[in-house]
Parts: structure tokens; sequence; C-alpha cells
């Protein structure tokens, strides 16, 4: 007699927006799975239309509270990449300041509050600080110094205000950014610590050999600008993106699915980044990733949390290193000309590449505007990922079951919200 | 143009007042989404009316935030909007260092809030000593910076009750 057991999660914790997870046993081996976005489509793309482009960071950093900067990045050099402007510099040293700011943040978030309890066996962070209280604390500490960062340069730590296409609105003084040196000199020694506390934490052992997608820039750690690379070759221009990367629509979910034309399902994100970019960390960073024991290539979507950590690592060094290095530009942006053109652009948002792409017209008024932000370009390849891990699980409870798919579905930092354009567990056993 | 980077560590989040401020009001919430605005409004109205020494910060609710905004105080009163199933404008009173506020459904980080900045703040043992949280029952979170009559009509007495629980908070303190 046949036995179905399904497991569902109606609502998926700790993750972005809402979303649902289904998996479905028939006879003891998996029949399906699927993660389940649910949350309305918010046809951003489509506000678009219409608006001058001065106004794309400002209406696009509205699509998440956790990284607007990336969507702000992603929108101003693909404006400019439209446009013909080129900010170099110290705006440019700036904008990669702000970035590191949210890499702080938006990592310690997830390390500490959203993925560390899944690893201790806690139901949440609230728990975890009962046992784990100066964990917590470190966290919300290194948030905060992240936080000051993006407040100080981008006029406030929600949706920040103070970025525009060719460059900011206002450039700080170099004595404004001296308060931030001491909290960034704390926040660089905790985040080692954390490298170190993360890499302790007991990790399932799974390995999955996925096409890994990141940017590649000659000489750093990606953030604003590179080469969209792959661990199997890829080698491509932003403007090409849209002809390399498909995405289609599937029943199940409101996010739009993203694959490789004839390659399929990749991954975008920390693990990618790390993989591709091992080279070009903060020469701290990659020894305290050596001494975590994660060399790379790292092919266990579970290490992500050691990567997180070793990034918020090399984002604290590089923030420390700009601000030292800081010189108040001549001006604080570039003069930028409107007239009929195309441009592209992709960033390193904290959870992984993330494209926009304008057409504008004579006036600069936004024509069309594409957005392809990195949790749709995960959802496949965390299906699969829970496809190769679930068979290996069956002899789980379904409770058991149901936390390491949770866990493993974290391993992404998804972001719901930015992808619908998702979580509720479902394991149906038959 | 916009200026928007505040110049010489002037706080971005409007709290004002001492270097060591005993008293703290918080008012939380968006006033983009109707009677969700209500703490932010409630705080604005009281700072004018409240001591100098009482600091008084307006939150958008997010759970970093309000574990920053009460560091370090002997007493805060918090304002927020709530639902409740209450006849829209009640305000419930609840004092937050004896009992658990009663939290909304599985976290996210984008409901990360109150409830869980209090439960965190009590494991972390960083709770302020004296914490009252006055919740007035919304009718009405949709998008827009309107407050529905029945929680426009309820303000005033709740910015008398902030006020008065700020006076009792100082005898007692």
């Amino acid at each position: 007699m046949p036995r179905t057991r399904t497991i569902k999660v109606d609502y998926l914790a700790r993750v972005e927006g809402e979303g649902a997870l289904w998996v479905r046993v028939k006879d003891g081996a998996l029949a399906d799975v699927q993660l389940r976005i649910f949350e309305p489509p918010r046809f951003f793309e489509a506000f678009l239309r219409g608006r001058a482009f001065t106004e794309a960071p400002d209406i696009t950093a509205r699509i998440c509270g956790i990284c607007p900067v990336a969507y702000q990045m992603s929108a101003v050099h693909a404006l400019e990449d439209a446009l013909g402007v080129r900010v170099d510099g110290p705006l440019r040293a700036l904008r990669r300041l702000l970035y590191c700011g949210e890499w702080i943040e938006s990592h310690a978030l997830h390390v500490f509050m959203l993925h560390a309890p899944d690893f201790l066996g806690y139901a949440d962070a609230i728990r975890m600080a009962e046992d784990h209280p100066e964990v917590v604390q470190r966290g919300l500490k290194l948030k905060k110094v992240g936080n000051a960062i993006v407040a100080l340069v981008g006029g406030r730590e929600v949706h920040p205000i103070n970025v525009r296409v060719g460059g900011f609105y206002r450039v700080p003084a170099r004595r404004e950014l001296e308060p931030l040196r001491e909290p960034l000199a704390w926040a660089r020694q905790a985040a080692l610590e954390t490298v170190r506390w993360v890499a302790a934490l007991p990790c399932p052992e799974f390995e999955r050999d996925v096409e890994l997608v990141a940017l590649r820039h000659p000489e750093e750690y990606p953030m604003n600008e590179g080469r969209i690379v792959s661990s199997r070759g890829l080698d491509i221009e932003a403007g090409d993106f849209e002809r390399h990367v498909e995405e289609l629509h599937v029943p199940h979910s409101n996010a739009l699915h993203s694959v490789l034309r004839g390659r399929g399902a990749y991954c975008v994100g920390p693990m990618a980044r790390y993989n591709l970019n091992f080279d070009r960390l903060a020469p701290v960073a990659r020894e305290a990733a050596l001494a975590a024991g994660i060399p790379p290539p790292c092919r266990n979507p579970f290490k992500a949390i050691v990567v997180r950590a070793v990034e918020i690592l090399h984002a604290c060094d590089e923030a420390l290193r700009l601000v030292a290095a800081y010189e108040e530009p001549a001006a604080p942006a570039v003069a930028v000309q409107a007239h009929a053109s195309a441009g592209h652009a992709c960033t390193e948002a904290p959870r992984g590449l993330l494209y926009h792409g304008y057409r504008l017209s004579d006036h600069g008024e936004i024509q069309d505007a594409r957005i392809v932000p990195p949790t749709s370009q995960n959802q496949k390849t965390i299906e699969d990922d829970l496809r190769a891990l679930v068979p290996g699980c069956l002899a789980l409870p379904d409770d058991e079951l149901q936390w390491r798919c949770e866990q493993a579905i974290r391993n992404y930092d998804p972001c719901i919200s930015c992808a619908t354009h998702f979580l509720k567990l479902h394991v149906q056993r038959d | 143009m916009r200026d928007p980077v505040p110049a010489d560590g002037a706080d971005a989040r409007g709290i004002r007042g001492g270097a060591t401020p005993r008293l703290v009001v918080l008012g939380i919430g968006n006033r983009d989404r109707s009677d969700d605005g209500a703490g932010a409004i409630v705080a604005e109205r009281v700072r004018a009316l409240l001591p100098e020494d009482v600091r008084v910060a307006l939150l958008g609710g997010g759970l970093a935030g309000i574990l920053e905004a009460w560091e370090g105080a002997d007493a805060a009163v918090v304002v927020d909007a709530v639902c409740s199933g209450a006849p829209a404008g009640t305000v419930h009173r609840v004092d937050a260092r004896s009992v658990a506020l009663p939290a909304a459904h599985a976290s996210s980080t984008h409901g990360l809030g109150l409830a869980q900045a209090v439960e965190l703040a009590r494991r972390l043992g960083t709770l302020p000593p004296q914490l009252v949280v006055l919740g007035i029952e919304a009718a009405s979170f949709a998008p827009g910076d309107a407050l529905s009559p029945p929680v426009a009509a309820a303000l005033p007495a709740l910015v008398a009750r902030v006020c008065a629980e700020v006076r009792r908070l100082r005898g007692a303190s």
C-alpha cells in the first residue's frame, strides 16, 4: 500500500517575505519539492515606466528594507552606463563604503538572528539569547556598525536617500567619517571571532556541484563592478545578462525562476562570490577562512553561514581602509545629461548578483526597466538542494526533516519580498 | 536639492536630550500606513509637552532600533498601534516588565518588532527597569497618511496618558 508523507510549512519563518515549502514523499522516495512564493507580485518595473531616470535609485530602494543600497547601486550604475557617465575616485570609494555598511548589517542580521538558531537547535534568536546572550549581543552590535555607515553616507539607516545618478546629493567631510573608525576597529575584531564561532557550529555533511555565478573585478572583491563569471566558464558583460539568463514562470511561484540558457540552474550570493573571488579577499579574511576550514572550492551550502562571516570581516576591513584613505570629492556628483539610451549593470547585493537594465527617452524618461534580484536567481538551486538533501534525511521524523529543509533554504538568506516578483513548508509522504 | 546627511552628528533618528537621560518615550509606526502612524504622531505631540530631559524617539519598529533607543534608560513608555480585535481607538496598557506582549505570528526579519525586542531584551538583561507599552487599537493599516476617525479621536487622550505615565515614572524613579 502506498504511503505518503507530506511535510508542509505554511509560512516559512526567518526569511524575508511570504512563502511556503511543499515536500512530497511517496513509498519512501522523494516525489516532489516546491518552493511556493505566494507574496503577490509588486510591479516595480511597471512603476518605473514614465518616471524620470533620476527617480530610479529612490524608487528601487523601496524594493527591500534590508538591501536598499544594492538596489540603489545597481540602478545608478545601469543608468550611468546608459548615459555614458563614469564615477571614479573618492565618489566611487564612498559608494563602496556605503555598500560595505549594507553587507555588514544584512549579513550580521542573517548570521546571528536568522540562521545560527538552526545550527544550535533553537526555534529563534530570542530563545538562543537565553543560552548565548553574548553572541546575540555581538550580532546586534555588528549590525549597528553597518547601520551607522549606511546612516552616515546614505542619510538614514533604512532606504537611504543620499544616492543619485552621478554620485551623491551631499558628501561627508573627512572629519565626519572619523567617528566610524573606532566602531569599525571593534567590528573587525568581532567579525574575526564570529568566523571562528560559526566555523565551530555543527554543520550537516552535504555537497553539491552547482554553477556558481558572481562578478569578478581585476583587483577587488566584487561589489559594484566586474564581469559576470561562473565556475563553468561563463564570462560576460552585464549588458549580455538578458541574453544569457532566461526568466521562467512556474505555476507554484509568484517569483520568476532564472536559468542560464542551455545550462540550467545556477547559484549567486556569498558562496559564489567566495569561490570565484577568494584571491580578492582582504588577507585577514582569507586567513580567517582557511583557519575556519573552508578552503575553496567549498561546495557545502550549509557553510554559507561561515562564508557570510568571512564577508563581514572583509567588509569591516575594507570599510576601515576606505575611511582611512577618504579624500573629500571636489563635487558630490558628476554632471549627467539625459539622452535616449539604454544601459545595464550588475552589482553584488548581500544575497548575490542584482541586475538592472533601463531604456531611456530623449528627455531621460524611463521607458522600460528590468530588475532581476538574487533570490529569484537562486530559487531553482534552492529546490535542487532540497531534492538532493531530502532523500538522505527520510529516516528523520517529520519535524526534524522540516527543520533540516528550512535550514537548507536559509542557506540562501532568501528575500522573498525582493523576488516577487516567497515561505510555508508542506511535506507529503505517500 | 536635498541635504540628507545631517551635519556634525545630529541624530538622524530624532532622539533629543542629554547624555544619560533616564526616561524615554518611543513612538513606533509608519506614518504612510494609516493608523500604524499613531505611535509616531503621539510621540511627536508629547515631545513639545514633556520636560527637556525626557528623550523622545520616533521609530519604524525594527528590533535593533528599539533595543538601541531604550538602552540605558531607567524607564520607557512605548506607544504603538495594535490589532487585537477590540474596538478601534481602544488603548491597551501592558506593564511589559511583568508580562510578555502578545506576539504576532512567527518572526521574519520584517516581523522582528516590538514584542520580539521586549523578549530579546528580557533575556539579554537589557530591558529598562520600568517599561510601559500603550497600544492603540488600529482600524486600518492601508497605504496613506490619514488616521481612521476613531483613532484620530482617541489621540488627545492618549497624548495626555503618555504624559501622565511619564509624570508617574519620574516620581517613581
